[in-house]
């Protein structure tokens, strides 16, 4: 029997290319640091970092953007 | 004998401290003798320097010299001392996970970069590793290369007025033109026009600015509306120009598409199946596969990205990006066919 995992809420307009284009690196992160987020949380980080990340330079620097991000969230949660 | 012991013993102790006081004074920077008399002095008062201390100062160089291998310069048209390297005197060291966060800066404020912002931090990051002893900063420089390849600034490098003028029409929603080099275009770039969205960085380290097509000169294969990543480092510098046209408020929607693709139990049996794209559902099977539905707008950037799982990831929609994995996969056989 096949498991259903939770479904990702549909997105507004404009927030899809904005999560294609970083979902790869952010995943990567979530893998590196052993986050264990889900999709959704995934895209949420994404969308909080998304001011930040728009000034990134580097890809090392907008991972160190998810990561602070991610910290943040992590803090303000507990 | 005791007491002329005792003060050789002070005298001993000044001297060493007035040398330690003068490399610290250099550590702040270049400086002129009289900088660096006046520093001493106002440390040490009367135990300071006497009033002809050019002799004094230069024998205190030779020793920092001669006796703790530093290196000092002197630029005579500006008449300043300058402490190149520290020698024995690197006093400072870092435990490896201080090190790796050094490298981990070093990497992210390239020397070279150009962006006033970085100059300080550049110049802190040049100090710190100055005070290290030589075979850490050896350490440091085998790591910082290290750091730089798993960062993967691999690829080429992104002109810095071109990342500044794509950002400034970002930011305020006009148009951008500029000669791009595709991966199919042989060697002549060919003239886009688009209206941009964001830049974006991928996990190999490239950049992307993500961008809607309005016209391409001369066509190629592009969609008009089609969302494009673009590599940065492949739009021609000094083409990008920002035009007069704002955007329109709603962007062009690019057609979004239904992908769905299978992976197999070798991949998937752990349950820990990556999501890579928006509105991801993934139905795990009880024979360890999974098939995963999400939702796209890009077939270029799906197929790299499903590229990662070669032939553990067979996709079954949209019809388009099947196109475009049996051509690859053609084009893969041809590569690898064996006689």
């Amino acid at each position: 029997m096949a498991q259903q995992l939770p479904v990702a809420q549909a997105l507004p307009d404009g927030q899809q290319r904005l999560l294609e284009g970083w979902l790869p690196l952010a995943q990567m992160a979530n893998l590196r640091y052993g986050w264990g987020l889900s999709a959704a949380d995934l895209e949420a980080l994404i969308v909080v970092a998304a001011p930040r990340l728009r000034g990134a330079q580097s890809a090392l620097e907008a991972q160190a953007i998810l990561w602070f991000t991610y910290q943040r969230l992590k803090a303000s949660i507990l | 004998m005791s007491n002329h012991g005792g003060g050789i013993k002070r005298s001993s102790w000044l001297t060493f401290r007035r040398r330690l006081l003068l490399v610290r004074a250099l550590l702040r920077g270049p400086a002129t003798s009289a900088d660096l008399v006046g520093a001493i002095n106002r440390e040490l008062g009367a135990q300071g320097y006497p009033e002809a201390a050019a002799a004094a100062l230069k024998h205190d160089f030779d020793a920092l010299k001669g006796e703790y291998g530093c290196v000092i310069t002197y630029n005579r048209p500006a008449r300043q001392y300058a402490l190149e390297d520290l020698g024995e005197l690197a006093l400072l060291d870092l435990p490896d996970d201080s090190l790796e966060a050094l490298a981990f800066l070093e990497a992210s404020f390239p020397a070279g970069s150009g962006h006033p912002e970085h100059t300080n931090l550049r110049a802190l990051l040049e100090r710190v590793v100055l005070l290290l002893p030589p075979t850490r900063q050896q350490q440091h420089r085998r790591r910082r290369s290290a750091t730089r390849l798993g960062g993967g600034d691999g690829g080429g490098r992104i002109d810095l007025d071109t990342l500044t003028i794509v950002k400034y029409a970002v930011e305020e929603r006009r148009e951008l033109a500029f000669a791009y080099l595709s991966t199919f275009d042989a060697d002549l770039p060919r003239h886009h026009r688009v209206a941009p969205y964001g830049i974006t960085f991928r996990p190999e380290g490239h950049g992307y600015l993500d961008a809607t097509v309005l016209e391409v000169t001369p066509r190629g294969g592009e969609a008009i509306h089609a969302a494009i990543d673009y590599r940065l480092d492949r739009i021609v510098a000094a083409t990008v120009m920002v035009l007069p046209t704002v955007l329109p408020p709603i962007r062009p929607t690019p057609p979004s598409y239904v992908l769905r693709y299978t992976l197999v139990s070798q991949v998937a049996c752990r349950r820990d199946v990556a999501v890579y794209f928006p509105n991801t559902q993934i139905s795990y099977h009880d024979d360890g596969s999974a098939e995963v539905t999400a939702t796209i707008t890009n077939f270029w950037q799906a197929r790299q990205i499903l590229l990662r799982y070669g032939d553990a990831c067979l996709v079954h929609a949209p019809p388009e990006l099947v196109t475009l994995f049996q051509k690859t996969a053609a084009g893969l056989g041809r590569l690898y066919a064996t006689e």
